[in-house]
């Protein structure tokens, strides 16, 4: 048995946040990382019949996003600029820990997490992530000096990437 | 939940310096790394479990936050009418709701499934755009200039890989070359020399053309064969100098210069030479013998006849391809799926006389028409049985929807087809070339899409294929050994 178009797409549709996520661990960019996703989709579209069911599903989009990002990348002349293979396979282990949190929990755990930063952190995010700022666009709005938002915004981050994990794959193990 | 994330306030000093592993990954993922640092972050995740738990985690982050700026965006572009062909069928809404605990708001959910279907829809709607173009866009390739005079022709190459030190970078198909030493790190290519001898090297290789009818090889693999009008064609290497005398031939030499050399057809003299190209032994060979430079001091030692160790098979046990198909004349070095890059199908022999002890599991067999998505999988029981496996491997460069025609006729009855992921990656070990690199089981493969179909003739030997080719398309293909 293999999985039907409409459910693998649904499945992507559904899961982007993580997949973007994966994405843009291999490429290490945001931009070339939403190419390296529609060119997924399109995969997704023709390929499905290789994936047997839901359980093989996360597995086979990593593979197949890793087989696109690294495509594109290597079109693009970046294979220097990418994370070595040795290292993107020990991640593997630490991807899979996420395999049971959906993208939606991701989105929804950061959005709590986010309540809990400062009024000015929260204000920095929300100019840089989900306006689509600049750093030093950031730093003209609040009055700040670029090189301290820079760092806030890499502390904030972490802050933000520990809190999401503790809330989703942590306590997923605690209940398990 | 924590009542408040004690390091997030910024206007604590001790808060402007974020330690260095969270720098690095930031500056990573942002597209800010250089070279160096990609390096270094590269030796911190694949020592440290702890920096693997932060990398992943910030990429989980970065993920979500950019869903949040999609909806966001979708929040601010699209009204509450938003039109019902953009909105996602229940079952999302269900999930994500589900995933919010029940609190989310309905509209959210359709707003910002909405977002998500429009960046699909348009990531997919300009990938097949820019699929239409083909792979030609842009300027071509520079191709290599002779300054020497030209003694031959590269007619063919696969996965061929130059060295990048040396105009050896430039050479394409069609290249005229003169004298010189080439170095090709990887693949394989064909040579028409001036004089009528068609050489193929096989990488990694050292070799220099010396001449319209003679050429060196100090490291690698390289399959000769002479008409009778280049006769006298000749092969040098550091301990052996192989002369033709109308015929086929493999010569390889290792890293440290001993050489063999393996008559196909006709026969060669085949000399043993000092490092100054002094001969001090000679032998007369005829096909099915084979020689080496090694162990000896004084002569040329018998070795078993065994070309395809290095390269492919006598024409008896090759097989017979027509249409939109070729045969590679050596296992490629990786199989790996952006390195073979044709317009034909390429198949390559793996390994031969495999005897398997366990069920193999196939993806169809017999005669008459197959798919993937009407196969069912099966399993042979060997029953002391051997075979030989093939790889068949179609990545046509660009993307357009074209059907790929061949046919290939095999030595022997097909015995089954192996044509999804997961089985061609479970019988890498057991069927695969020793000489090839197959994708490690984390690595992307495909096997046959479901547009892909494959008719076996009544008596197995013959495979009609129509592959799509749209992307990339394997299968391996056991036969009855000899």
């Amino acid at each position: 048995m293999s999985m039907d178009q409409d459910s693998v797409v649904r499945w992507l549709l559904k899961e982007q946040p993580m997949v973007l996520a994966y994405i843009r661990g291999v490429v290490g960019d945001e931009h070339l990382a939403d190419d390296v996703f529609q060119n997924l989709t399109v995969l997704a579209l023709h390929k499905h019949a290789e994936i047997e069911d839901d359980e093989h599903l996360p597995g086979w989009v990593r593979n197949a996003a890793r087989y696109e990002a690294l495509n594109l990348v290597r079109k693009r002349g970046r294979q220097r600029l990418v994370i070595n293979t040795d290292a993107m396979e020990l991640l593997n282990a630490e991807w899979e820990s996420y395999d049971t949190t959906p993208g939606g929990a991701v989105v929804d755990t950061l959005r709590k997490c986010m309540e809990h930063l400062t009024p000015n952190a929260r204000k920095m995010v929300e100019l840089r992530y989900i306006q689509g700022m600049s750093s030093g666009a950031v730093a003209d709005a609040l009055q700040r000096r670029a090189d301290s938002v820079y760092r806030a915004l890499i502390r904030i981050r972490k802050t933000l990437a520990e809190c999401i994990r503790r809330h989703t794959v942590e306590e997923g193990a605690a209940g398990a | 939940m924590p009542d408040h994330l004690d390091d997030t306030h910024d206007d604590d000093p001790r808060d402007d310096a974020p330690d260095d592993l969270a720098t690095r990954i930031g500056r990573y993922l942002d597209g800010e790394a250089d070279e160096a640092e990609v390096a270094e972050l590269s030796d911190l995740l694949t020592t440290d479990p702890a920096a693997r738990q932060l990398y992943v985690a910030m990429c989980v982050g970065a993920g979500a936050m950019k869903a949040l700026a999609i909806k966001d965006a979708a929040t601010r572009a699209t009204s509450d009418d938003t039109p019902a062909s953009l909105a996602m069928p229940s079952v999302d809404a269900v999930e994500l709701r589900r995933a919010r605990g029940g609190r989310g708001r309905s509209s959210d959910v359709t707003r910002y499934a909405a977002a998500a279907v429009l960046l699909i829809v348009a990531g997919v709607a300009a990938t097949l755009m820019l699929s239409d173009r083909g792979p030609h866009d842009g300027a071509g390739p520079v191709v290599y200039q002779p300054t020497g005079e030209p003694v031959g022709t590269v007619v063919a190459q696969t996965q061929a890989v130059w060295s990048d030190d040396s105009a050896s970078s430039l050479i394409g198909l069609g290249a005229r070359l003169d004298a010189g030493a080439r170095t090709l790190n990887l693949g394989y290519t064909e040579l028409q020399m001036d004089r009528g001898a068609s050489v193929t090297v096989a990488g990694p290789a050292v070799f220099n053309i010396t001449g319209p009818n003679a050429c060196r090889l100090d490291r690698g693999t390289l399959l000769a064969q002479v008409p009778p009008g280049a006769k006298g064609f000749t092969v040098t290497t550091p301990e052996m100098k192989v002369v033709d005398l109308g015929t086929r031939f493999v010569v390889h030499v290792s890293d440290d210069g001993q050489t063999e050399v393996h008559v196909l057809k006709g026969h060669v003299e085949a000399q043993a030479i000092t490092r100054d190209g002094v001969v001090f032994a000679r032998r007369s060979l005829n096909a099915g013998q084979a020689v080496s430079s090694a162990g000896s001091t004084d002569r040329l030692a018998d070795v078993a006849f065994a070309p395809d160790r290095y390269l492919w098979p006598s024409d008896a046990d090759t097989p017979k391809l027509s249409g939109e198909a070729r045969l590679l004349a050596a296992p490629p070095v990786t199989s790996a799926m952006d390195a073979l890059n044709s317009s034909e199908m390429l198949l390559f022999r793996e390994r031969t006389g495999v005897e398997p002890d366990e069920t193999i599991s196939v993806t169809f067999f017999g005669p008459g028409r197959h798919n993937v998505e009407t196969s069912r999988k099966k399993g042979i029981k060997p029953r002391g049985a051997r075979y030989d496996a093939y790889l068949l491997h179609l990545d046509r460069p660009g993307r357009d929807k074209r059907l790929t025609h061949a046919t290939v006729t095999f030595p022997r009855p097909i015995v089954g087809v192996i044509a999804t992921r997961d089985q061609l990656n479970d019988s890498d070990q057991l069927f695969g070339s020793p000489q090839t690199k197959y994708p490690a089981r984390i690595d992307p493969r495909f096997g046959l899409d479901p547009g892909d179909n494959v008719v076996i003739s009544e008596d197995r030997k013959t495979m009609e294929l129509e592959l799509q080719g749209y992307l990339v398309d394997q299968m391996r293909i056991l036969i009855e050994a000899e």
